[in-house]
């Protein structure tokens, strides 16, 4: 290699660096014995036994993933039929249709959630659980469309042809081809859809209501309250812990597609 | 092993009949008023350039697309409103179509299976049918279709469309992707699988060579119309359009007015024998293997002396390009023609042919 | 099985029917939790003031007034600034590693180092934030300019890397050879073929990280605090702190109208955006 390419990948490790340090510093710290940054006085474990026993975040994971699994089903359903539904069905209009459907993933997510905020205080509904669901589900199904799309626009026709020629009518073709076929997509999309609802922050802080949290808000709260902290640190590193096994199963299912 | 009583399913002399079949694309007519006759048993080629509407046929066979106009009857049925899985048909497609999720044995079982065939049964006739294609079922039944080679899917494929027992095996130009060699021996086995079970083939293809070696009749399709039906021998040597002379095999075309079982062409008179109107103009389109040279042209009805203007070796022929005057005609002369090694470019020679069967004749049709 | 064919065949009959059946529910549910909240949207900037489904309102463009006010114009410039520097430095950051891993690695590894670098980015954006915060409380440098802009960079640096890669992957590298071969120099090679043909990469990229980075909110609220504020920071304490919905919502559909005519001029020029 010469001389170019070698600090071409020496800036690259340079970015990778850049791009772990920050996580591994909070991965180290939250086993930090003490309180103070910057010092790691000793290896301790009391800041995760600390995150056990509080009832508070518990009590939101499992808001978050209450929330993130509903919204993943829902969405999923709604989101893949609309896909099916417009790569086969033969209507006029699909341009404008699809428009429709991806629109929300291009509007800034803070403008979103704003006007979820509106609709619920003019139609008078109460703010909490609800409220956030369904503004998670309205935004996943267009993400679900989108992945859902994508994956079966490159599917093989003839395979479905061939199973007609067989003597599979329809139905009996989507459920023994298309379907199976199409599951790693499916799957792919299930894991999108769950990862931005347990994830959401700006979406779920303006349309909840008292008493209802979820982790990324109580990450928010005690941020900016207390800033950096050891618990925090352990809380997100669990958090960090979970989003990470998902990616890398979905990581796992694209990389067998290919 | 199959026997051939097993796959005849029915007594019809014609198996196949599109009468009267149009079909539009758009502003696209890919199906023009089309009738085709195939018969049972028969290995049927439709033969045509890319875009011809031969797969638009195939498809419409096979129920996969509706006719705009006309009537497919199958078995003597009328089928053309029914779906592909209510037709007594197999197909096998051109990129195989195998299911990946699949293993072989699922793949081959997947059309016995929806016909709810006993198990038992359903082992026997998937084994037959591995058999059949040579492909022995203890290395290659539970095979995934990724871990086959093209030739391999190939014959997986063929065994599914096959072990249902259908009255028509549509082909939608199977042996495209495969290497030279392997495509030649595939042709052969396509032809000893027809031999051995009976079952009518309908086979779609662009190239030629496949179509004369396999079939027992072709018909040649262009631009959604049928140029002729016949035997290999019937539309290689007696071509009946323009078209077929030319994209069947090579010939050398001459242009003139034809007079008196005559047609005076710019380099001078061929004689010809045709039933068409004198004073017409026509084309005579000679092939170039018709054509005699040096001492074998002596008795020749037809007689030029020319010019060798280039000579390509091929191994087995030369080309050997004479020129008539302005005209350039390309002769096929076999590498153990007597006088093959004497030929040297720029030289004079004689080229002749006998009129008649030799060389067709055929109207000049405005372009 | 008839009954299965039966609806088969009518399912062949009323495809509209079974269009509308199809696609109606995602549709209704956008058009119910996602359209109507805008359109309310729409209505709140201009003055509108209604409870439980009881309209009280006068139409007003005040709060339009309000909200091209030359304070909120000069938030929205500094928004704007601060994305394009996001913008540039992701580029910058990005580039090199994406051509580093497109052209230059070896097949083994390519894929090893695209999941690499995603890795830390399936982690949530607010927590790699917050990651940051560590470092930056460690070294002093929390509430500055300079940490936002570091912050921005960081979060947003994968959207820029996956297009810029997925435009170099797809680069034939036998242009390059062919470049070398007609007395190209690497450098020049890289300037007169490369890059022009990355620019679909780069236009990709720079809309997913421009057009949202206008109205980030967490990286300016966590790592500027009060002193760095941008139209994100300002809607959020429109709605969340002073309950100002109208002014906020005036300013969010400007925000909007905004990223809508971008976007719209991006795609008349390049074509269709791909995520």
């Amino acid at each position: 290699m010469s001389l170019r390419d070698k600090l071409m990948g020496l800036y690259s490790a340079f970015v990778y660096a850049f791009l772990y340090v920050p996580i591994i510093i909070v991965i180290i710290f939250s086993f930090n014995e003490s309180r103070t940054l910057g010092q790691f006085t000793g290896f301790s474990l009391k800041w995760y036994q600390v995150l056990l026993g509080d009832k508070v975040v518990w009590v939101a994971f499992y808001n978050s993933l209450n929330v993130a699994v509903i919204t993943t089903l829902v969405s999923l359903f709604l989101g893949t039929l609309a896909a099916y539904g417009m790569v086969r069905l033969d209507i006029g209009g699909k341009g404008a249709i699809d428009s429709l459907l991806y629109v929300p993933i291009i509007i800034p997510e803070i403008a979103e959630a704003l006007s979820l905020l509106l609709f619920y205080k003019f139609s008078g509904y109460d703010l909490g659980w609800l409220t956030v669901l369904l503004g998670h589900i309205a935004f996943d199904i267009s993400f679900v469309y989108v992945v859902v799309r994508a994956r079966l626009a490159g599917f093989d026709r003839s395979l479905e042809e061939a199973s007609l020629t067989l003597g599979a009518n329809e139905v009996q073709t989507f459920l023994k081809i298309t379907l199976p076929l199409s599951m790693p997509g499916i799957i792919a999309a299930a894991l999108i859809a769950f990862t931005l609802s347990f994830d959401d922050f700006i979406k779920t802080a303006f349309t909840t209501g008292p008493g209802f949290q979820t982790l990324p808000l109580i990450i928010w709260s005690q941020s900016a309250r207390g800033g950096v902290g050891p618990e925090l640190n352990a809380l997100t590193t669990v958090i960090m812990a979970i989003s990470m096994t998902i990616a890398y199963i979905y990581a796992k299912l694209t990389m067998e597609k290919q | 092993m199959m026997e051939k009583a097993e796959y005849i399913t029915s007594e019809v002399e014609d198996m196949v009949v599109l009468r009267n079949i149009v079909k539009r694309f758009g502003k696209v007519v890919a199906s023009d008023h089309v009738n085709i006759e195939i018969k049972r048993n028969e290995f049927f080629s439709l033969l045509g350039p890319s875009g011809s509407g031969k797969t638009t046929l195939l498809r419409i066979i096979a129920g996969l697309e509706k006719p705009d106009e006309g009537v497919v009857i199958l078995e003597g049925k009328d089928v053309t409103n029914l779906p592909p899985y209510k037709r007594n048909i197999g197909m096998v497609f051109q990129h195989l179509a195998l299911f990946p999720h699949m293993t072989v044995f699922e793949n081959i079982a997947y059309g016995l299976r929806l016909r709810k065939f006993p198990e038992d049964e359903i082992k026997k006739r998937v084994y037959d049918a591995l058999e059949l294609v040579k492909m022995p079922h203890e290395m290659f039944a539970e095979r995934k279709p990724s871990q086959l080679s093209g030739g391999q899917q190939q014959r997986v494929a063929i065994a599914r469309a096959l072990v249902t027992q259908p009255a028509v095996l549509l082909l939608d130009e199977p042996l495209g992707a495969l290497d030279l060699k392997i495509r030649q021996h595939m042709m052969l086995e396509l032809k000893r699988i027809q031999r051995t079970v009976g079952t009518t083939f309908v086979y779609v293809t662009h190239d030629q060579g496949e179509a004369l070696v396999m079939s027992d009749r072709i018909a040649v399709i262009h631009e959604g119309r049928v140029e002729q039906v016949g035997t290999p021998y019937e539309v290689y040597e007696k071509p009946r359009t323009k078209f077929v002379a030319n994209f069947i095999g090579e010939a050398n075309f001459f242009e003139g007015v034809l007079r008196n079982g005559a047609v005076e062409t710019s380099f001078g008179v061929v004689k010809v024998v045709s039933d068409i109107q004198s004073g017409k103009k026509v084309v005579v389109s000679l092939r170039p293997e018709r054509i005699r040279v040096g001492k074998t042209a002596e008795g020749a009805d037809n007689k030029f002396e020319g010019k060798i203007r280039e000579i390509v070796y091929k191994g087995d022929v030369l080309i050997v390009m004479v020129a008539l005057d302005d005209t350039e005609v390309k002769v096929n002369v076999p590498a153990t023609h007597p006088e093959a090694r004497k030929l040297r470019e720029g030289e004079a020679i004689r080229i002749g042919w006998d009129s008649g069967d030799e060389a067709g004749v055929f109207e000049l049709e405005a372009e | 099985m008839s009954w299965m064919e039966s609806l088969i065949d009518f399912v062949r009959k009323y495809k509209l029917l079974v269009a509308l059946l199809v696609l109606g529910p995602p549709l209704i549910y956008l058009a119910v939790y996602f359209f109507a909240p805008f359109i309310i949207t729409i209505l709140y900037s201009f003055g509108f003031i209604g409870r439980r489904g009881v309209i009280t309102w006068e139409l007003t463009i005040k709060y339009y007034q309000q909200a091209l006010r030359w304070v909120y114009l000069k938030v929205f410039y500094n928004s704007v600034i601060l994305a394009a520097i996001t913008t540039v430095g992701s580029i910058l950051m990005a580039y090199p590693v994406a051509y580093f891993i497109a052209v230059k690695a070896p097949k083994k590894w390519k894929n090893l180092l695209v999941v690499s670098v995603m890795v830390p980015y399936w982690v949530d954006f607010l927590l790699r934030t917050y990651a940051l915060m560590n470092i930056f409380t460690m070294m002093k440098m929390m509430f500055t300019y300079e940490a936002v802009v570091i912050g921005m960079i960081y979060d947003y640096l994968p959207f820029m890397v996956l297009p810029l890669y997925a435009n170099l992957e797809k680069l034939d590298k036998s242009l390059l050879e062919a470049s070398y071969t007609l007395g190209a120099s690497p450098f020049k090679t890289f300037l007169k073929v490369t890059l022009p043909l990355s620019k679909p990469g780069i236009a990709s990229g720079t809309i997913l990280v421009f057009v949202p980075a206008i109205g980030e909110f967490v990286v300016p609220s966590m790592l500027g605090g009060v002193s760095v504020t941008t139209i994100g920071t300002l809607t959020w304490d429109l709605f969340l702190k002073f309950h100002n919905w109208w002014r906020g919502a005036a300013l969010s559909i400007l925000y909007i109208a905004v990223v809508l005519i971008t976007l719209i001029i991006y795609m008349r020029k390049v074509g269709e955006l791909e995520i």
